[in-house]
């Protein structure tokens, strides 16, 4: 038997579980109640496909989503790129960020409708701060564990500091800091279905919230679904990004230990582990 | 006329354990114009930290750097310093990471490109222009890091282990190759090296430095006249060097050993 095609192979285990899947509902051992069968699922989509409430949650919560992870990814980086250049701005950004990447967004929720008011702005803004965290930590992580031996290449070439951090530090650091927008948007969208579940008025949740009160299994698998095809596609997005922006790294080992730098790195940074593109979770590139 | 550039009482503190550690205690010497001079030593970072301070990256505790005449301490961008990895950016194409030292001098893009293409067409890279660094050998990214230092444009060269990374059959031809463009080009440099062969096969001079605090402890001319042949250094040369580490040849017939040191062909005796 031929070996299935390369595209095709990585979808083949989904598929059986999907079929294994259907096997089971249409066996009659399970209450449709408990477990919709995929066709349900399909004709829940199709109905509120038709009816426009999907199309419109979607919408809804896509934009939240662009809104307040795109404003917390754009501090984050900020913020990250500041923390990384200058021992000022990393004291003074660092430990509070780090304190709130501690903190639940479960619990915090309620906090914010308290301090922000009910309505959009809590939910931007726990969704801002989700995809701000992990974007803050992976860049200034990125900045500051680049070589030190290219800050000395740099200094010894003539680039003065500005155009050091411009065009060395910036571009080195770029690998670690997509690893950490690719995070930030898995985060922001967890922050978005906890946002959501709190007194939602429109959007996924919404649509979650309504089918949990009347019953609604079929549909509340639907949204879940939605909820993790949505978090596939920014993901898809990023990776894109990331081909398009990187240069592929072989990752492996170097051919002899590498001679320390001429000047004494910062005991006090500990180096992150930078992720290579080529060892993040999502598979190879092509 | 030995004074092109010169370092003058060089000590360099590095924080120890337990407090300041000594690295270089004091190192004088001079490079006239055209000189390539060798330095060799014990392993660790006291050659490599030479270096750094004749590059202006390091400030010497004490001691100074001239050029010319002028003080250069601790100002980086007067020499062409290429440290001991190649170090060739991840993003650029080979071309354009030639070309940094001539962007970083403001030259335009085109101009910049042009100049690097006829360096890497001298280096026999010209193929690999558009080619990105991991996609070259290890002896193919010092070359290119190497033509990258020196299309700098500036007078003195100065190389951390070149050839460290290379097997010693490509060693061999990139000693030939060096010294054939250290000549054309007119030069002025200092090249470190652990290798005493390598040392004496390139360098119009070799300086040896003791171990920590590193001072120049011995100093050798090489006369051989060029060009001369890699991997056949001047035996008498060799011998004066390592005979300043206290390595001798063993004079001694075999059954004048002692037990331990009776292994056959065993021509030196180690201090």
């Amino acid at each position: 038997m031929r070996p299935p095609p390369a595209a095709v192979r990585p979808w083949l285990s989904t598929l059986a579980l999907i079929a294994g899947w259907a096997a089971v509902c249409a066996s009659g051992r399970v209450d449709p109640h408990v477990l919709p069968a995929p066709g349900a699922v399909l004709r829940a989509a199709r109905d509120l496909t038709l009816d426009g409430s999907l199309p419109a949650a979607l919408a809804v919560s896509g934009t939240r989503v662009a809104v307040g992870a795109g404003a917390g990814v754009a501090v984050g980086l900020l913020l990250g790129v500041l923390a990384g250049l200058s021992a000022v701005a990393h004291d003074v950004v660092d430990r509070p960020l780090q304190a709130v990447r501690a903190v639940p967004f479960t619990a915090v929720t309620p906090l914010l409708v308290v301090w922000v008011g009910l309505g959009e702005p809590p939910r931007l803004l726990l969704v801002a701060v989700a995809a701000l965290v992990p974007t803050y930590l992976a860049t200034v992580g990125g900045v500051r564990g680049v070589d030190p031996r290219l800050r000395e290449l740099a200094a010894a070439h003539g680039l003065g500091r500005r155009r050091t951090a411009t065009r060395v530090l910036l571009p080195a650091a770029l690998p670690a800091v997509l690893v950490g927008l690719r995070l930030a948007l898995g985060t922001a969208w967890v922050a978005l279905v906890v946002a959501e579940s709190v007194n939602a008025s429109a959007g996924v949740g919404a649509l979650l919230t309504d089918a949990r009160t009347y019953a609604r299994t079929d549909v509340v698998l639907l949204c879940v679904l939605v909820y993790a095809a949505l978090g596939l596609l920014t993901d898809a997005l990023v990776r894109a990004l990331e081909r398009a922006l990187l240069v592929p790294v072989p990752a492996g080992p170097t051919a002899r230990p590498a001679p320390p730098a001429l000047s004494v790195p910062d005991p006090a940074v500990p180096v992150p582990v930078v992720g290579h593109p080529s060892t993040t979770p999502g598979g190879p590139h092509p | 006329m030995r004074d092109f550039f010169e370092v003058r009482d060089v000590h360099v503190m590095r924080s120890g354990a337990h407090g300041p550690l000594p690295v270089l205690g004091g190192v004088d010497l001079r490079v006239g114009r055209g000189e390539l001079v060798c330095v060799v030593g014990p392993s660790g970072c006291g050659k490599s930290t030479l270096l750094g301070v004749v590059a202006g990256l390091l400030r010497p505790a004490r001691g100074r750097v001239l050029l010319a005449g002028r003080d250069v301490t601790g100002t980086p961008a007067h020499t062409a310093y290429m440290p001991q990895q190649d170090l060739l950016f991840a993003w650029h194409t080979v071309l354009d990471g030639v070309a940094l030292g001539l962007r970083v001098q403001r030259v335009g893009r085109r101009e910049a490109r042009a100049r690097a293409r006829d360096v890497l067409a001298e280096f026999g890279l010209e193929a690999f222009a558009d080619a990105r660094p991991d996609e070259l050998s290890g002896g193919m990214r010092q070359r290119a890091a190497l033509a990258r230092t020196v299309l700098q444009g500036r007078d003195v060269v100065l190389l951390d282990e070149p050839f460290g990374a290379l097997d010693a059959l490509t060693r061999l031809d990139a000693q030939r190759w060096l010294a054939a463009t250290w000549r054309a080009h007119r030069w002025t440099g200092l090249l470190v090296t652990h290798d005493v062969g390598e040392a004496v096969t390139l360098g119009d001079r070799v300086l040896r430095l003791s171990g920590r605090p590193a001072v120049v402890a011995q100093e050798v001319a090489v006369d051989e006249p060029r060009p001369r042949t890699p991997g056949v250094p001047d035996e008498r040369v060799v011998r004066t060097v390592l005979a300043g580490l206290g390595v001798v040849p063993d004079e001694r017939a075999p059954d004048e050993r002692e037990p331990d040191e009776r292994a056959p062909g065993l021509p030196v005796r180690l201090p």
